[in-house]
């Protein structure tokens, strides 16, 4: 299974507008929402749930849009980008694994078998079930990875109890009504396989760290052919200009065989 | 051919061949060194004297066709911690060594006067040669001199500058199949073949190979094992991003020491994460892939060119990445590729010298993030032995003694690695247990029930952690002790076929019966070895301890302290 059956709801993903850049690591008690047992015990993840809503339904009219087109040969490069995150909006309560089943090219097999470390406000998740909520939380999803360390943090991983047990902080109270501002991290083979799909979908990322990322990837910008911003073909210097003052861009990344 | 033991003493320049004892001859790798430092090394002698051995040992399948095979082990008393100490390797040594019918070099004693010697391993035995040129030269200018003088497919271990100054933070270099250098790393053993005067050893096998008792076995289990390693998803993983992709997971989890472990996340992480890496790698016509040895299936090795091209460094490891980069706040990879190709080249140690660093940092001596400095030391302090050079070579424990430093990540005076024990517990019991100071891969993740040794605590209790890491440090040491790369590991903790085709692949190249069991109390057997020589060198409990600082520093962002008492972590030895 592709996971294509929420064409409507992935294109909400990446046109909800994330306001600024403020990004904090999110409320880590996810235990103790209210209404968590009743729900997973009621709507088991893999059955592939709607997300009842998504918060905003078209940009705001001050997001800037930026599209590259870029030698096609070069786009896996620009995947790498994901490691520093993309941002997106979700309902309170929206399990982990129905965000992530709702994005581009990602189907319950993938999530199961090849998304083996994930990260919920720094804190290992071994459940796709937990549900998201409060104000904001920085999520990180990767391949299986090596060493003690790796098997410490692997989802559900045979060395888990050598874990760190954090410290529970104060719930930063949300109104169900409220989005959840999430920023995604796709890390290593993940970000591989499935960041050519979301780039090219378009995913609100902060402007800074496409500057950044071009900055110490600046061979990077040879391979790009075309620049617009806001639909106007604008030179690297001008996007840079942009990206010096802009907090959150809405950003697509296009191979040049593809238009 | 009958394996032998080769001797070499260098008080009085002989040589001779003997066979295996009987209760050597079941060992190899870990097992055997520690083996043999423990019944021939008076456990307080000096590190850097003349009753200090080094011993060299491949592992019990190293020259088969067994897949990651071919680690060499390096045994002696460390003058870095002053324990029992064993490091290991990549590269074609252990290989040739295997071939040539040598189970194990055991060297001693020390050389009277000046003069530098080199020694050479065939299988008629070890001869003495006097080594005048490449004395004062780095380590690729003496693979590239023996490749001339002798062959380009000799095994080559060899010392640099740090290795002929003694320094503690000096590691043995191992030529690898291209040319390039793998190291013994940890402990300061490039110290101890310095003080033999020995610049470098030049191994050649002449056509030797290892004689398997049932080959047909060996071929069914060597596939079976073969198998589950290449299909493993780290394996995939390593073969992609080497070790380093570590950097992102490891910063996400808020245990990335940085700033000389003052935070857990470095801003920079990005700049020197594996992805970033194997982008640049593969841009540069650089290889992402690459053994370390003939045989190797996962290919976790790379290498890495610099921004013309041109081979700058290979076997560019997380926890090297993570020193010289999060540790001392360098966020340019290139800049940490210089520095690794040059710790490679000088023959130190790249944990314990960029932790120094880090020390040194905080003491005042540079600033964070100078990796300019930190390159300038390294070419014209610590190559030329200046003063500066040999305080940063001595080690991150005595930099810290010299600067007032009292944040000093060491063990047992070896420098803590990649991982922040307040971040991440379970490491740290392996730290502060270790019988070879801090060491990440002294409890590596094994399948514990697979070579059963369960535990019985509940894991989640501190009785159980501690439990948890005493598993698998006893594992560890007997997968140490066959010469098998520990990245093994990860298939055998998912593939239930995997362990055992390795225990039937010894059973066939010796013709022997062994278990799980037997691999275990191997295992069991070498850590009370090694405990007992550290008791017997002066060590106590209290030396099982992490340095105060992380009890009382709460690390950002998850703000965890370390919080065992020095009664659970002793529990870790009732066993
Ligand atoms: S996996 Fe890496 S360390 Fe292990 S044998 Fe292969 S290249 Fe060497």
């Amino acid at each position: 299974m592709q996971g294509k059956g929420l064409p409507a709801l992935r294109s909400l993903f990446f046109l909800v507008i994330f306001p600024n850049n403020d990004i904090t690591v999110g409320d880590k008690d996810f235990s103790q929402y209210p209404g968590q047992a009743d729900c997973t015990s009621c709507c088991a993840w893999p059955q592939k749930r709607r997300i009842e809503q998504a918060v905003m339904d078209t940009p705001k009219p001050s997001t800037t849009t930026v599209s590259l087109t870029v030698d096609t040969d070069a786009l896996a490069k620009f995947t790498t980008l994901l490691q520093g995150g993309f941002f997106l909006e979700v309902p309170q309560k929206t399990r982990i694994g129905d965000l992530l089943v709702s994005l581009p090219g990602f189907s319950q097999e993938y999530i199961n078998e090849r998304v083996q470390t994930i990260f919920l406000g720094g804190l290992p998740a071994d459940d796709v079930d937990q549900q998201l909520f409060g104000l904001d939380a920085v999520l990180a999803i990767s391949a299986a990875m090596p060493g003690l360390a790796g098997a410490i943090f692997r989802k559900n991983g045979i060395h888990a109890s050598l874990r760190t047990t954090a410290e529970k902080v104060p719930l930063k109270s949300a109104q169900a009504d409220v989005p959840i501002k999430i920023r995604l991290k796709l890390f290593n083979m993940i970000a591989v396989e499935k960041g050519e799909e979301i780039l090219a979908n378009g995913c609100m990322i902060s402007a800074s760290s496409l500057k950044n990322f071009l900055s110490y990837r600046h061979t990077l910008s040879s391979h790009i052919r075309e620049r617009k911003i806001d639909g106007q073909n604008q030179t690297l210097h001008e996007l840079f200009s942009l990206l010096e003052k802009k907090n959150i861009i809405n950003l697509t990344v296009k191979g040049s065989h593809d238009n | 051919m009958p394996e032998k033991i080769f001797r070499v003493n260098m008080t009085d320049l002989s040589t001779s061949i003997e066979a295996v004892p009987d209760n050597w001859s079941g060992l190899g790798g870990r097992g055997l060194t520690s083996t043999i430092v423990a019944a021939e090394v008076p456990p307080t002698c000096h590190p850097l004297g003349p009753n200090n051995k080094l011993i060299f040992a491949p592992g019990l399948l190293s020259g088969t066709a067994a897949a990651n095979s071919g680690r060499i082990s390096c045994g002696a008393k460390s003058p870095l911690t002053g324990t029992i100490k064993e490091a290991n390797a990549g590269g074609t040594s252990a290989q040739i060594m295997a071939k040539m019918g040598c189970k194990a070099l055991i060297i001693e004693g020390q050389p009277q006067g000046d003069s530098w010697y080199s020694l050479r391993l065939t299988p008629e035995g070890a001869s003495i040669e006097k080594e005048e040129k490449l004395i004062g030269k780095g380590n690729f200018a003496v693979v590239e001199a023996i490749g001339q003088r002798l062959s380009e497919s000799v095994g080559l271990m060899s010392i640099g500058q740090a290795g002929e100054m003694q320094m503690a933070a000096a590691n043995i270099s191992v030529k690898d199949p291209d040319g390039h250098l793998r190291s013994c790393g940890r402990g300061g053993l490039g110290a101890v073949m310095g003080s033999k005067k020995i610049k470098f050893i030049s191994l050649d096998a002449a056509g030797g190979k290892v004689e398997i008792a049932d080959m047909e076995k060996f071929r069914a289990a060597n596939k079976t094992f073969a198998k589950a390693l290449v299909d493993h998803p780290v394996s995939q993983a390593l073969g992609t991003y080497g070790t380093n992709v570590l950097v992102n997971i490891i910063n996400e989890a808020g245990g990335l020491p940085t700033r000389n472990f003052s935070k857990g996340q470095f801003d920079g992480h990005e700049q020197i994460s594996g992805e970033t890496m194997h982008d640049l790698i593969v841009e540069r016509g650089g290889k992402p892939k690459h053994n370390c040895h003939k045989g190797c299936v996962i290919n976790c090795s790379q290498i890495y060119n610099d921004s013309a091209g041109n081979f700058k460094t290979s076997g560019f490891e997380y926890e090297s990445i993570w020193a010289m980069g999060a540790d001392c706040a360098v966020d340019n990879l290139d800049k940490i590729a210089e520095m690794d190709h040059i710790l490679d080249d000088i023959g130190m140690d790249s944990i314990e010298t960029a932790v120094t660093f880090g020390v040194a940092m905080e003491g005042g001596m540079l600033k964070f993030g100078d990796s300019d400095e930190m390159i300038r030391i390294l070419k014209d302090e610590v190559a030329q032995g200046t003063p500066l050079g040999r305080i940063i070579g001595s080690g991150a424990g005595n930099v810290g003694k010299i600067y007032g430093v009292t944040r000093v990540p060491v063990v047992k005076n070896q420098a803590i690695p990649a991982y922040d024990p307040r971040a991440i517990k379970g490491i740290g019991i392996t730290y502060a247990t270790s019988t070879q100071g801090a060491d990440h891969t002294m409890g590596y993740t094994i399948a514990t029930e697979i070579l059963s040794v369960g535990g019985k605590a509940d894991p989640l209790s501190k009785e159980g952690q501690v439990e948890l890491s005493r598993n698998l440090q006893i594992a560890t040491a007997a997968i140490d002790s066959t010469g098998m790369c520990l990245f093994i590991a990860f298939a055998a903790l998912d593939n239930a076929t995997c362990l055992p085709a390795l225990i039937d692949m010894i059973n066939a190249r010796f013709g022997i019966n062994l278990t799980g069991a037997d691999v275990t109390n191997l295992g069991m057997n070498i850590l009370k070895t090694e405990h007992n020589f550290n008791l017997a060198a002066g060590f106590t409990n209290k030396d099982d301890r992490l340095p105060e600082f992380f009890a009382l520093e709460p690390i950002p962002p998850h703000n965890a302290v370390w919080d065992f008492s020095g009664e659970e972590i002793d529990t870790f030895w009732n066993f």
